[in-house]
């Protein structure tokens, strides 16, 4: 944790705690800031007049039963922990959300965050068991269990997962585990920057019938900064994982579509790590199918900041956009086109006033419904808005 | 719209027979606009509604007092949309589970979860019990094959949940409605995921002469590292139901209980795991291991498992099914602990399963008429759901709570959990209209005491058989 977190952060040990934590914050009528490590403080729509409360000392491992594929920790839980506890057993749990591996288990969880991997494995959406957490109104809620399979009551997990906690504190997570592959290969595939040549690659890639764990599509910016060296311009790095005999297929089937290059793993982690502390982050999004038009907008959007990095999650539709800040704000120019692309948008942090927001307009919805009964979900959990008010800006 | 007695006898029960609750008056819209329509002058009445799709379901979920209308979807069987470049798509309500595969299938693609009343369920039954399928233990279950949903909330108001157009952002709305069992509202279309039928597919199946080594070679399977597509267990009493009906598959009738393992993906990965599989079998003393590599005899493999359920009616008039979870490393203990309290109780347990993740399905044949025989399957079936809870599990896996283990609910969850579930439902329905005595106890929802005349609701025990 950064010295800044110490200094001002109420640090929770305990469930207890946290329930203390909450109700005089209720008594008070003061909000909370959540945190884990403190790593995402300022990812999110900025909280204002919040003290700070951490959860990084609820950090361990509650149980593991290996035979099981499943483990449950607390969330102050780094993922990197997480990680070297299952290798020990050959396992792994998949997800590799951007930002370091210091992040904790219950911010990844709260905040919902994909990276790479999401896109072979599923979003922590997929990967989430069960969770207990402290809820603003003061209860201490067990949501779903540590079994694989579970329809017993409303889905508090899928409802908590994701919710930046404006619902209530995560203290524990139970989480599903998978055997760590016989193999783990990268290749690195030139694109032009033209739009038919991913969109063909994309279909012909399918057509074979190739699973990749991950395909993300880097801008040259981005693949300089992530040390890939021998290739020019935009490009896609895949990912293969699973037995020797199905890795050697699916590389010899993607060699045959284009020009590829096996580099190291490695990679993948610069890639996590990839964002400088000076940057606005924004995410775009559409129907997969779409991803080569969106991919080739952001690009045009982005040509008078050539400093920019993106890459995309290309199987998820998702592009994500690194704007580097200048005395600590970005390329009007850039803001002003991606604010008109034609995507679904989401602000992963940027000072205030430069954050994009967009949502697909349904035209059958009844009109303010849905923010409707977000609010009221949102009552129903912290009825004294004291749970990072704001933080879901957009949300509301 | 149905409202003579004699008519409505068909809706009184869903797929469990133990309950039958008499409806006065079923609703059939033909579609959107009139779904839409009927739930606002059901609102504009006071009326409460339930949901009901094929009334396959098996928690008693879709069943109605008589205060209360029943909604019948299955009128709504429009496929809306199918967009192949990005493998979706978007079905009324009342579109046939295996009918949704069977128009796609020219594209080689497939909608993925398979609940066992495939043939005959809704995907919006689906939606609303979060169904699984043998197949799920790789390809997930309903939840992570909805990627859009349009809700009519009980007050008439149309929400539209997901995104079909990037990712969903703010809060998981779309989570918390999949499995609400109908009690967040009614769906008028959703969007699912369509899944890329696999190049090459092997069933594969294995005779034992213990439930206990078959359990062993789960575990092992599991723990080799595969993920097969499908991983069943049959004991040696349902096998003999199997083979003595018309659904007859060719099982070993004195095995003491058969995997059904399945595996798929690209030739090269499903050669070595078959190999793997069945290796496994062999060195937990597999008296025989069967592969089928084409459609025909999968299909066969495949129909004794599908049509277990259905075979149980020759055993005896009456049959209750349960769907408690357990962790897999339980598996052996449990099926022992079960075999144990069916001797207790004197009453015949048949175990079909989806080994692969601890998903049990005990089935109780027994003679309703004879009520000293229904008090020993009710100690049996709390017996044995104490004792999968107990072993760190759950007590529905597929089926929903419904009415059927609204009892069981305290076993799992602490009061303030339940208190939470009434506060998410409140929110989505605040008036309780929505399919309104199911899932959570009465007692747990501290706004429904002392509930006014807005709203009307039966208590559950009016329903229990």
């Amino acid at each position: 944790m950064s010295a800044t977190i110490l200094e001002r952060a109420v640090l929770a040990s305990s469930a207890d705690e946290v329930l203390d934590s909450i109700r005089k914050a209720r008594e008070s009528r003061q909000p909370i800031r959540i945190a884990g490590a403190g790593s995402w403080l300022d990812a999110g729509a900025p909280v204002n007049d919040a003290s700070l409360l951490s959860v990084s000392p609820m950090s361990g491992i509650v149980e593991y039963v290996p035979g099981d594929f499943t483990l449950t920790a607390l969330a102050g839980t780094t993922l990197d922990e997480i990680a070297r506890v299952t290798r020990a057993e050959k396992q792994w749990l998949a997800l590799d959300p951007c930002g370091s591996a210091v992040g904790t288990l219950g911010a990844t969880i709260a905040t919902a965050s994909a990276g790479a991997l999401a896109s072979g494995y599923g979003t922590p959406r997929e990967q989430v068991l069960g969770l207990e957490a402290i809820t603003g109104s003061a209860l201490r809620v067990t949501a779903g269990g540590r079994v694989v399979k579970n329809v017993a009551g409303f889905d508090l997990t899928r409802l908590f997962t994701g919710s930046w906690g404006t619902l209530g504190v995560i203290t524990q997570v139970s989480v599903r585990l998978r055997a760590l592959p016989e193999t783990d290969r990268t290749l690195a595939l030139s694109i032009s920057d033209a739009k038919s040549g991913l969109a063909d690659l994309l279909t012909a890639v399918r057509r074979a019938h190739v699973d990749m764990a991950a395909a993300e599509l880097l801008n040259a910016r981005a693949a300089a900064t992530c040390q890939i060296t021998d290739r020019e311009g935009a490009v896609l790095l895949v990912r293969l994982m699973g037995n020797e005999s199905v890795t050697t297929a699916q590389a010899r089937a993607l060699g045959a579509l284009t020009d590829t290059l096996e580099i190291d793993g490695s990679v993948w982690d610069r890639l996590r790590g990839i964002e400088a502390r000076q940057a606005a982050v924004y995410r775009f999004s559409r129907a997969p199918a779409l991803l080569p038009s969106l991919h080739a907008a952001v690009t045009r959007a982005l040509e008078s900041e050539p400093q920019a990095l993106t890459h995309a999650t290309v199987e998820r539709g998702v592009v994500r956009v690194l704007l580097p800040l200048h005395h600590d704000h970005p390329s009007e120019h850039a803001i002003d086109a991606l604010g008109r692309l034609d995507a679904t948008a989401v602000t992963e942090r940027a000072p205030a006033k430069y954050r994009i927001s967009r949502r697909a307009h349904f035209a059958a919805e009844t009109p303010g419904a849905r923010q409707a009964l977000a609010e009221r979900v949102r009552m129903a959990f912290d009825p004294d808005c004291i749970l990072n008010p704001g933080i879901l800006a957009e949300e509301l | 719209m149905l409202d003579r007695r004699g008519e409505l006898f068909a809706y009184s029960a869903d797929g469990l027979p133990t309950y039958r609750v008499h409806p006065s008056l079923a609703v059939f819209p033909g579609d959107c606009e009139q779904l839409i329509a009927v739930v606002r002058a059901l609102y504009e009445a006071g009326v409460p509604f339930v949901p009901r799709g094929a009334g396959t379901g098996l928690s008693g979920g879709a069943l109605a007092s008589d205060d209360a209308v029943l909604l019948c979807l299955n009128r709504m069987t429009r496929i809306l949309e199918i967009d192949e470049a990005n493998a979706r798509a978007t079905v009324e309500p009342g579109v046939v589970n295996a009918r949704l595969t069977r128009e796609v299938a020219a594209l080689g693609l497939h909608y993925a979860p398979d609940p066992s009343s495939q043939t005959a369920c809704t995907i919006g039954g689906n939606v609303a019990e979060n169904a699984g399928g043998p197949h799920c233990l790789k390809y997930g279950v309903t939840l992570n094959h909805v990627i859009a949903a349009t809700v009519i909330l009980a007050d008439g108001a149309i929400v539209r949940l997901g995104n079909t157009d990037g990712e969903d952002q703010g809060l998981d709305l779309l989570g918390a409605f999949i499995g609400s069992e109908g009690c967040f509202g009614v769906a008028a279309d959703v969007t699912v995921r369509l899944t890329r039928t696999p190049r090459a597919i092997r069933t594969i199946l294995a005779d034992f002469s213990s439930v206990g080594s078959a359990a062993q070679a789960v575990s092992d399977i599991i723990a080799s590292g595969i993920v097969p597509a499908a991983l069943e267990m049959m004991d040696n009493a349902t096998i003999r139901a199997v083979e003595s009906s018309i659904y007859a598959a060719g099982y070993p009738q004195d095995a003491a209980a058969v995997l059904l393992a399945e595996v798929d993906g690209p030739d090269e990965g499903v050669e070595s795991d078959e190999r793997t599989i069945a290796g496994i079998c062999e060195s937990r003393g597999a008296r025989a291991v069967q592969v089928a590599r084409t459609e025909k005899d999968r299909a066969r493999l495949w129909q004794g498992r599908k049509k277990a359920f259905g075979a149980m009616g020759r055993i005896a008039p009456d049959l209750v099914v349960q769907d408690a979870v357990v962790p897999r490393t339980r598996l052996p203990q449990i099926l022992e602990e079960v075999h144990q309290i069916a001797q207790k109780w004197d009453i015949q347990v048949c175990n079909v399963f989806h080994a692969g993740d601890g998903n049990l399905h005990p089935n109780i044949a027994y003679d309703g008429r004879d009520p000293r025989v229904v008090e020993r399957v009710h100690h049996a079936m709390r017996e044995i759901m104490h004792a999968c809870v107990h072993a760190g599990g759950t007590i529905t896996g597929e089926h929903g709570v419904g009415l059927d283990k609204l009892e069981y609910m305290p076993l799992i969850f602490p009061h303030d959990s339940l208190e939470a579930m009434c506060a998410l439902r409140g929110a989505f329905d605040p008036e309780h209209r929505s399919n309104p005595s199911k899932v959570v106890p009465v007692r747990s929802c501290r706004e429904w005491i002392g509930v006014s005349g807005s709203g009307t609701r039966r208590s559950p025990a009016s329903a229990s058989p």
